[in-house]
């Protein structure tokens, strides 16, 4: 699929998409010169953390690099491009930090093990760890564990019992502080099928796992806070004897709480000291803006934490003017429709301005192609600084720069989800709180504000009726739930308490003592309880990351260039209509309904029925749609939407609508608004 | 019957050297155990060390000398903690070793940066060690006389006196400063001097974790000897000439008006505020 520009061409969407490096996408141009260093340092200390392993494993460490750069220097691609080229010789990770608490063993641990599950290759990263272990203790080469791990494969359960066994015996004779359970189901993982090894890949992250999980693995308990970093040793321990874990901690400037060091960034560097210190066979690479970093982030560091984050730092190179015009011409190659042979889209002469011009990173480079291909015309880059186009204070108009990031979190939020339900877990609670902490940005008279570290609350919510604490429950196990919320009945006492579950994870009927714990928190009468539809969840993540890209200099204006937080933020408040989001009124208590749990419990005591499926939504009802202008009713729930979702949707209400209709009925519409011919909105205030 | 003698395998043995001499050429060093089967390899590693490699237990490598001097030679500012990741194929204790050898014998200058101590060309301009006890001991009496001054309620100190003493302690600096003065634009047949002087710029202002120098700084240490404007341009001659890289500003608004006043105009409405030498980027 494409997109049409003003004169007419066909720019595909991974083009356009490419302004904004996906660390996951297989398919990237990539200069192999540029930053050549940057990735051979990475490189080297994979192979240097794999040889000692294997030959003096007992003399391993960890080790630790920082990578700087300007915004769109390629940073996020630096990852994507070792991913792809070291492919199943590494595993890698990719970490955003959390923002509304300091990151926990227990948080890395879980996107560890998450990313496990991503494939690189067409290899999935756990079958990558555990097929080259496997080879290296057979001592077969390592290099094809695929081809390994499928030999395991056709063995008899036995058989593979046994000589998985005989694989954890050889491990525990190199190391013996590795935690034996850990390495039995992470050894064991590759081999389970559905459900198996579902609950295993929940236990090995430290995921609340509920009874039946548990069960299946054989498990009493799910993995406990203070048994993450022994997880997390014998994760990198056993990894690094064939495909290292290479941990990436990108965008650290969001740890920065305005322009000082606060709590997150003490607790980011404790973490990273006491991974240095607790983990062998780790590379860990720490990702931030330079100034950010050099200002911000090293300052703050004291002698010993800065001894162990700081071993090496790396600053990204920019292209030369050669490198930049091969970067060119490596995307204008991959166009599918071209209307004149190279330098197309560009005049020889604005090709060479471009390519000469100081302080080019990638992203600007992509920017002045697109703009090339959009027919805009050339402009002087110094007359532009000097004369800006749009004067300090005035906002341009947000439009497909803001609305594609926005769609780019929706889709990330979206697979997250995904991604969740089929482990059959609930988001981690960690991102939802720093989404709702997003919101309190936008919210007048209400503050929004981390609560305790290690408390049943994660969030304080301050209005001007009094405070609130606002506890997200992610818990899979009913038990763990279950003392959750006799903790928040106690609090409940003191504070009023808002409990937030996602209707996805309902209550399950069998749960009687985790929904009498409920009940009792409820008839507390200072407690409520809101169910977090999907929609919300998807929201939320997608507010939080996106606010965290545009503090990274990552999301761009409708022009492509790069814009500050404020702007973001403006858009955000003038397009998205925070405050109205179903969740967040729930929250402000808003909404029209009252909450299901009491409904729940009202039918329970007319009916004595035992559990009834829940009928009414506890956040505040959607907007109904009605038979006729389904189209415009759909975009109002969406807000913002690409046209072929809103098709998409409007299909599935009134299965016989038509896309010529929906684009139709869209255009006829005064509440609607355009943002080039794929993206519509709602306009503000309607 | 008797048993059939075993006879040794042939080995190409020239094969095996332009293997080894490839692979060193490419990687710096190559492992013994890799040089081929082990009854070949004493006759390869005999004739790599002909060759002028150096031998060790394990590995086969280019002269850590050759190493060092290269990595020097390039530009590269190496401080003695990191000797090891400058070369390959040695242990950080032979890198050191090594590079204090280069030292004694005048191959390579040993000096103190902030609090870490660097090898750079014998070629960079230092001092003597007499030209250092002169600056030493006159900067110590101006540092005397000011914190005397400053302990006395009431007192002060001339300013023309600090200047004076200043060029008593450092006359290479206010040389340069006259000298420079009378020209603020940089003429054409001064372009190498004045590159020189944007590197020196460079290399003082340099932060060395980063291995950036901040704009702001080095326009200002460049403006004093030709004024804000040659300085802000003798930094965009040098980077159209692929000498010095000039960098965007990532920061979330750390800069204040006088430092963003001094930045350079960067595209796209971005402002440059680091900038550093590009390797190999010469004069």
């Amino acid at each position: 699929m494409g997109t049409k520009n003003r004169r007419g061409d066909v720019v595909s969407d991974p083009f356009l998409d490419a302004v904004h490096a996906d660390p996951w996408a297989e398919d990237q141009a990539d200069l192999p010169s540029l930053n050549a260093k940057a990735s051979e340092a990475i490189e080297e200390r994979i192979v240097r953390v794999r040889n000692v392993a294997r030959l003096e494993p007992r003399t391993l460490r960890s080790t630790s690099l920082v990578v700087l750069g300007p915004p769109g220097a390629g940073k996020t691609h630096l990852f994507a491009r070792l991913r792809r080229r070291l492919g199943p010789r590494a595993v890698f990770v990719h970490v955003r930090p959390l923002v509304h608490a300091p990151m926990t063993p227990r948080f890395v641990l879980g996107e560890v093990v998450k990313q496990l599950g991503y494939a690189t290759q067409g290899l999935i990263q756990l079958n990558a760890l555990a097929g080259s272990l496997l080879a290296h203790l057979s001592g077969a080469a390592a290099s094809f564990p695929h081809v390994f791990l499928s030999e395991y494969q056709q063995l008899s359960d036995a058989d593979r019992e046994a000589r998985l066994d005989e694989a954890v015996e050889q491990v525990l004779g190199i190391w013996q502080d590795l935690e034996e359970s850990y390495l039995r189901r992470l050894l064991a993982a590759p081999f389970a099928k559905g459900a198996t090894q579902r609950a295993m890949l929940g236990w090995l992250s430290g995921r609340d796992c509920d009874v039946a999980q548990l069960a299946r693995i054989g498990a009493t308990a799910s993995l406990s806070e203070d048994l993450a970093i022994g997880a997390l040793r014998t994760l990198c321990s056993v990894a690094s004897l064939g495909a290292p874990i290479v941990l990436v901690l990108d965008q650290l400037e969001n740890l920065i709480e305005g322009t000082e060091p606060g709590a997150r960034l003490l607790g980011y560097a404790n973490l990273s000291a006491e991974f240095m210190d607790s983990l062998r066979g780790l590379v860990l690479v720490h990702m931030a803006l330079d100034t950010e970093w050099a200002r911000g982030i090293e300052p703050s560091l004291n002698p010993s934490q800065r001894s162990r984050i700081v071993m090496e730092t790396r600053a990204l190179a920019l292209p030369t003017p050669q490198q930049a015009e091969e970067l060119l011409r490596l995307w204008i190659d991959r166009m599918p429709e071209r209307r004149a042979s190279y330098p197309w889209p560009f005049t020889e002469a604005r090709l060479a301005r471009v390519v000469a011009s100081p302080g080019m990173t990638p992203r600007m480079l992509l920017v002045e192609c697109r703009r090339a291909v959009d027919g805009e015309d050339d402009i002087d880059d110094t007359e532009e600084a000097e004369e800006p186009v749009v004067a300090a204070g005035e906002v341009a108009d947000p439009s497909r720069g803001f609305i594609d990031a926005w769609e780019r979190c929706l889709g990330a939020a979206r697979v997250a989800m995904d991604e969740a339900h089929e482990q059959r877990a609930c988001i981690d609670a960690g991102r939802l709180a720093d989404g709702l902490l997003s919101c309190g940005r936008f919210l007048a008279g209400v503050r929004i504000l981390p609560g305790i570290a290690g408390q049943a609350a994660q969030l304080v919510l301050e209005a001007a009726d009094g405070k609130r604490l606002v506890s997200i429950l992610g818990h899979g196990h009913p038990k763990s739930l279950g003392s959750t919320l006799a903790k928040l009945t106690m609090l409940a006492g003191r504070m009023p308490v808002i409990a937030l579950r996602e209707r996805a994870r309902d209550l399950s009927p069998t749960w009687k003592d985790t929904i009498a714990k409920r009940d009792a928190l409820l008839e507390t009468g200072h407690a409520e309880w809101i169910w977090v539809e999907s929609d919300d969840v998807v929201r939320l993540l997608s507010l939080d990351a996106l606010l965290q890209s545009a503090r990274s200099g990552d999301v761009t204006d409708e022009r492509g260039e790069p814009v500050d937080l404020a702007r973001v933020l403006e858009w955000v408040r003038g397009v998205l209509g925070v405050p109205d989001w179903p969740i967040v009124r729930s929250l402000l208590g808003d909404g029209d309904e009252k909450p299901e749990a009491l409904l729940e419990r009202e039918e329970k005591a007319e009916k004595e029925a035992r559990i009834t499926a829940p009928v009414v939504a506890a956040t505040p009802a959607m907007d109904p749609i009605p038979a006729a202008g389904v189209a415009v009713a759909v975009l109002r729930q969406l807000r913002i939407a690409s046209l072929e979702r809103v098709v998409r949707e409007a299909a599935r209400v009134e299965p016989t609508s038509t896309r010529n209709a929906v684009v139709a009925e869209l255009e006829a519409s005064p509440q609607v608004r355009f943002f080039g011919r794929n993206i519509v909105g709602v306009r503000v205030g309607s | 019957m008797a048993k059939a003698r075993k006879t040794a395998p042939a080995f190409d043995l020239d094969r095996l050297v332009a293997q080894a001499r490839e692979h060193i050429e490419s990687e710096a060093f190559v492992k013994v155990s890799a040089l081929g089967p082990a009854p070949a390899r004493s006759h390869v590693t005999e004739t790599l060390r002909s060759l002028g490699f150096e031998v060790t237990k394990s590995t086969v490598r280019r002269p850590l000398r050759e190493q060092l001097l290269e990595a020097v030679s390039q530009g590269a500012f190496v401080p003695v903690k990191s000797f090891a990741s400058f070369v390959r194929g040695g242990t950080a204790k032979e890198a050191k070793g090594v590079a204090m050898e280069l030292a004694q014998e005048g191959r390579l200058a040993r000096v103190i940066r902030g609090s870490a101590e660097i090898l750079v060309p014998v070629s960079a301009p230092t001092y003597t060690r007499d030209e250092l006890l002169v600056r030493s001991r006159a900067l110590d009496t101006l540092v005397k006389t000011l914190t005397k001054a400053s302990k006395l309620k009431g007192v002060s100190v001339l300013r023309s006196d600090v200047v004076e003493s200043i060029e008593e302690a450092l006359p290479e600096f206010t040389r340069s400063a006259r000298s420079s003065s009378a020209t603020s634009e940089v003429a054409h047949d001064g372009k190498e001097g004045t590159i020189l002087k944007v590197f020196a710029a460079l290399d003082a202002m340099r932060d060395e974790s980063l291995g950036l120098s901040f704009i702001p700084r080095v326009v200002a240490h460049l403006g004093r000897d030709m004024g804000v404007d040659a300085a802000r341009k003798s930094l965009l001659d040098a980077a159209s000439r692929g000498l010095v890289e000039l960098r965007p500003e990532g920061g979330l608004r750390r800069l204040n008006g006088e430092e963003l006043e001094l930045c350079l105009p960067g595209p796209q409405g971005t402002r440059l505020s680091w900038a550093r030498r590009i390797e190999g980027g010469t004069s």
